[in-house]
């Protein structure tokens, strides 16, 4: 199976390896990573599995994503190398991090700490209809997904769509992730991510399991957090996280700025990165 | 898994970014899954363990997004007024050439579904797997199937309590029983670790020995699913516990509303007639 990797940066320069958000691809980094690369960073971020110009999977799971992460780790060769992660790429790297501590330098984490905040406090009753729906719907989902595309539309129409799920960003780059991150074919555009997936999978899997990874990290850690609730975001505040920093670690959260950290304020957080880079 | 390299000769370079970027494309899995891939018919394919079938015995295959899954019919039906029996085997296993001892007696039809990366089933590329995938894997088995009693066995117990709580109207009663992959990876979050293996060309897919010894089961988890089934089947025990292993997913399930400790042939037979 095939990852697309891209880079930013001179390649004599040392390497740090970027990882992006779920149904996110590397190119969602070309406002910010450019910001690294021209401080002396070789940046390198794959496209997940199913994302980006990275092949479909047949399978996909959190234990397969560490290792595609890891996979690109023993290509980019050297080691050990800082990590950086937004969302759901913060908490992949947090695991790495924890599982093969002398493959990573620093841990770098932007608002990727998932915590249980958020999460609706149910009854049984409640909380068993609701997966009784979230069942039915995915397994319906399985039945169907085989012949299953993405909706075409024009570049401004999949902008406008994409902007339902990230309301803060502005529409002129969302219009501008749309060549990158979908194809385009006679009926219009789509975006390339694997129309098999979806948001909100079934299974075991709570937000504290990524967490739980952060105390134990013996590497110097910097997180970052937008305080901004927003759709995509893991409604995490500051109280979830502090307790579980390991010492020394760096923790930055931003007062009105949302899940996309790095998209909304990528000077801002290029120069807490760079001040935090040996 | 190691990442063989790629890069280089055929890297594409797209810039679109102040510095850059530069793509490439690494191999994550060298092997070819069409090497891997099953052949027309109900014997498998070059590279496939072989299979006693029975004689005469269909193999029907099913389509799961991008696996193609065996579902091999074991014996014909009896009595065609009772609804089959489907078999789900343990990790590591395959759908056996006969029906288990335990549902000789079964009047219906009895049917057995090789999981992804199982038996005559697809070896998908690079792993992934989770005990939710599995419980689609059967569900396509449901959809060709129609209404079916499951006896799981191992992680096919497993798999056969999500199932009966995921479609609850279409699975009439499972029955758990002792095999490989019963326990799972324990209740919460185990010990940091990156799972790998080696491709392989012959199932099982070690991806799958090695996902599906770690995947987690919290008894929480399997008692929303238990509940499901209370909720909307209308067989008053839609589950029963039939081995002697209680890993913590099971045990958490024991004694509730909806669930009994019966032998699996006497199980099977309560369900044959309910």
């Amino acid at each position: 199976m095939g990852l697309a990797v891209w880079e930013w940066g001179d390649r004599a320069d040392p390497p740090i390896l970027f990882a992006h958000g779920g149904f996110d691809f590397a190119g969602t980094y070309d406002a910010f990573a450019p910001l690294i690369a021209d401080a002396g960073w070789r940046v390198v971020c794959w496209d997940h599995r199913g994302h980006g110009d990275s092949d479909h999977a047949d399978l996909y799971g959190w234990e397969a994503d560490q290792r595609d992460a890891v996979a690109v780790m023993d290509w980019i060769g050297a080691g050990p190398i800082p990590v950086l992660g937004h969302s759901k790429g913060g908490g992949l790297l947090l695991n790495v991090a924890d599982a093969l501590p002398h493959r990573v330098s620093h841990v770098i984490n932007i608002d990727g700490l998932p915590s249980r905040r958020g999460w609706p406090d149910l009854s049984e009753r409640d909380r068993t209809s609701l997966r009784a729906g979230a069942l039915t719907d995915w397994l319906d989902h399985r039945r169907a997904t085989a012949d299953a595309m993405r909706k075409p539309g024009t570049i401004d129409e999949l902008a406008r769509r994409r902007q339902r799920m990230n309301p803060r960003l502005d529409l002129d780059w969302l219009r501008y992730l749309v060549p990158i991150g979908a194809f385009e074919s006679d009926d219009g555009w789509r975006w390339k991510i694997d129309p098999s997936m979806r948001m909100g999978g079934v299974g075991p899997w709570q937000p504290e399991w990524s967490m739980m990874r952060l105390p134990g990290l013996g590497m110097p850690v910097l997180g970052i957090l937008g305080l901004a609730v927003e759709v995509m975001g893991w409604g995490t505040i500051p109280s979830d996280v502090v307790p579980n920093l390991p010492e020394g670690a760096r923790f930055v959260p931003l007062e009105g700025v949302g899940h996309f950290v790095h998209i909304e304020q990528p000077e801002l957080v290029a120069e807490l990165v760079l001040d935090f880079l040996p | 898994m190691t990442a063989s390299t790629t890069p280089g000769g055929d890297a594409t370079e797209r810039r679109r970014a102040k510095s850059g970027p530069v793509s490439f494309d690494i191999e994550v899995d060298p092997v070819d899954p069409a090497a891997v891939a099953v052949g027309a018919g109900a014997t498998g394919a070059p590279g496939h363990r072989s299979r006693v079938e029975p004689a005469g015995e269909p193999t029907v295959w099913l389509r799961h997004n991008r696996i193609r899954l065996a579902l091999h019919r074991l014996r014909a039906a009896q009595d065609d007024t009772v609804r089959p029996l489907l078999i789900l085997h343990g990790l590591g296993e395959c759908t056996p050439a006969q029906p288990p001892e335990v549902a000789a007696a079964w009047p219906g039809e009895v049917w057995g579904l090789d999981f992804t990366g199982h038996g005559h089933s697809t070896i998908p590329r690079g792993g992934g797997y989770t005990a939710e995938i599995l419980m689609a894997d059967a569900d396509a088995a449901l959809a060709h199937l129609g209404e079916a009693t499951v006896l799981g066995r191992g992680l096919g117990a497993y798999v056969a309590l999500l199932i009966q709580g995921g479609r609850p109207h279409l699975v009439r009663g499972v029955v758990l029983v002792d095999g490989p992959g019963i326990v799972g990876g324990g209740i919460g979050p185990s010990a940091p670790r990156v799972t790998t293996a080696e491709p392989a060309t012959v199932t099982p897919d070690p991806f799958a020995l090695a996902e599906l010894t770690v995947d987690v089961r919290p008894p929480d988890y399997a008692v929303d699913y238990l509940r499901l089934a209370v909720r909307y089947s209308d067989l008053g025990e839609p589950v029963t516990l039939a081995g002697r292993v209680r890993p913590p997913w099971m045990a958490a399930l024991d004694g509730l509303p909806g669930v009994r400790t019966l032998p699996a042939a006497d199980a099977l037979a309560d369900y044959a007639t309910g």
